[in-house]
């Protein structure tokens, strides 16, 4: 079966009387198609693509064989028809296989997530990175929709965030997390830790259990509160504590100072007492170059009070 | 074809040669030794006991092979040039 179609290549004949060289391909058997003469010397004619090396070893290729002498060169002057845009593909072969991925792409692998990117803030973007894995979107992976929400709940989860939302615009998925512009206050869920060495003298709770009471001596580190609650049954119900102890403290050093205000006050930076805290006491004894400084102080402690 | 059988019985061997023109567009000729002269014009066909030209306006050759010749444009005139000079070679 003969194709319907056969490519045709675009010639330029030069030479005296370029009839006569149409005469000599006629007699090789070449089929010539749409001769036209351009100039006197030259006729432009179409010529099957088969018979292309035919036409050469007729008449010199003036391009690559300059050497050789003829009365008629012959140029090549591109293919016709189809031909063209299929040699044109071929230059542009690379430019043609991303064209198609592309293509294939956007048609079989719409929802393919290439990457993720981040509007607002990307100060949890590792938070956001885990959610979006735990509900199988990552780069390169299909997208999953209807898992947003579960990803927005889990970082509305995080303290600050206000706003949150996951969408997917084109092959990239879109994460917007908004936070306070006022920072929020942190809770404590840990026990209750002794700041300071002394003795409780004041104690509220109103959320927790304490393990100490109104007169114990407390070392720094100690745990004034537990964070839980004691069920009747003997187990426990874990709750941030809301607390407030009272410690009274004492101060001695000796100090090296020229005046008794002088070792005070040095006294004084040392122990770092805050608004709330109140100074009951104070001694200063000067004991020969130095001052010997005694400061009895009670400070408050709170857990979210 | 019997109307072609009575024009060329008496034409001596000249049976092969045969000229179509499409008034107001090209034409076909069958036999063709050679192309002569080639304008957009004027185009001179060879046959072995003849010379045919035709004058026209836009000619140009659409195909031409193994003694056919299909000329494209407006053939005005087919002139039978020197009958008798192909004739004994």
């Amino acid at each position: 079966m003969k194709f319907p179609y056969s490519p045709k290549e675009r010639l330029l004949i030069e030479g005296l009387m370029p009839e006569r060289a149409l005469l000599r391909l006629r007699r090789a058997g070449i089929p010539v198609f749409y001769a036209k003469k351009v100039e006197k010397n030259q006729i432009l004619f179409c010529i099957n693509k088969k018979d292309c090396e035919k036409v050469f070893a007729i008449y010199p290729d003036v391009c690559y064989n300059k050497s050789v002498y003829s009365a008629y060169t012959v140029k090549r002057m591109g293919a016709v028809g189809l031909g063209k845009y299929v040699e044109k593909a071929k230059a542009r072969l690379g430019l043609l296989l991303g064209g198609v991925l592309c293509l294939v792409m956007a048609t079989y692998f719409d929802p393919l997530v290439l990457a993720i990117d981040f509007v607002g803030t990307d100060v949890y973007a590792r938070e956001a990175y885990t959610a979006l894995e735990e509900v199988g979107i990552r780069p390169f992976s299909f997208y999953q929709a209807g898992k947003e929400d579960l990803v927005c709940a889990k970082l509305l989860r995080i303290d600050g965030v206000e706003f949150c939302s996951v969408q997917r615009k084109g092959h990239r998925v879109l994460v917007e997390i908004q936070t306070s512009p006022f920072p929020t206050q942190s809770i404590d869920k840990n026990a209750m830790k002794a700041k300071h060495t002394g003795e409780i003298i004041a104690m509220t709770v109103l959320r927790g259990t304490p393990t100490k009471k109104v007169g114990d001596t407390v070392r720094e580190g100690e745990i004034l509160v537990q964070p839980y609650f004691e069920t009747e049954q003997g187990g426990q119900v874990r709750v941030e504590i809301i607390s407030r102890v009272r410690i009274m403290c004492a101060y001695e050093a000796e100090i090296e100072a020229e005046t008794a205000e002088e070792a005070f006050a040095k006294a004084y930076l040392n122990i770092c007492l805050s608004e709330k805290d109140e100074i009951l006491k104070t001694e200063t004894i000067q004991n020969g170059a130095c001052y010997r400084v005694k400061i009895e102080y009670s400070v408050i402690e709170t857990v979210n009070f | 074809m019997r109307l072609y059988d009575e024009i060329f019985k008496n034409a001596d061997g000249a049976a092969f040669t045969r000229c179509t023109v499409v008034p107001g567009g090209g034409g076909y000729f069958e036999g063709v030794k050679a192309v002569g002269d080639f304008s957009s014009e004027r185009i001179v066909v060879c046959f072995p006991k003849t010379t045919v030209a035709a004058e026209g306006k836009n000619l140009s050759i659409r195909k031409y092979y193994d003694g056919d010749l299909q000329i494209d444009g407006n053939i005005h005139v087919l002139r039978v040039e020197n009958p008798s000079s192909e004739e004994g070679k």
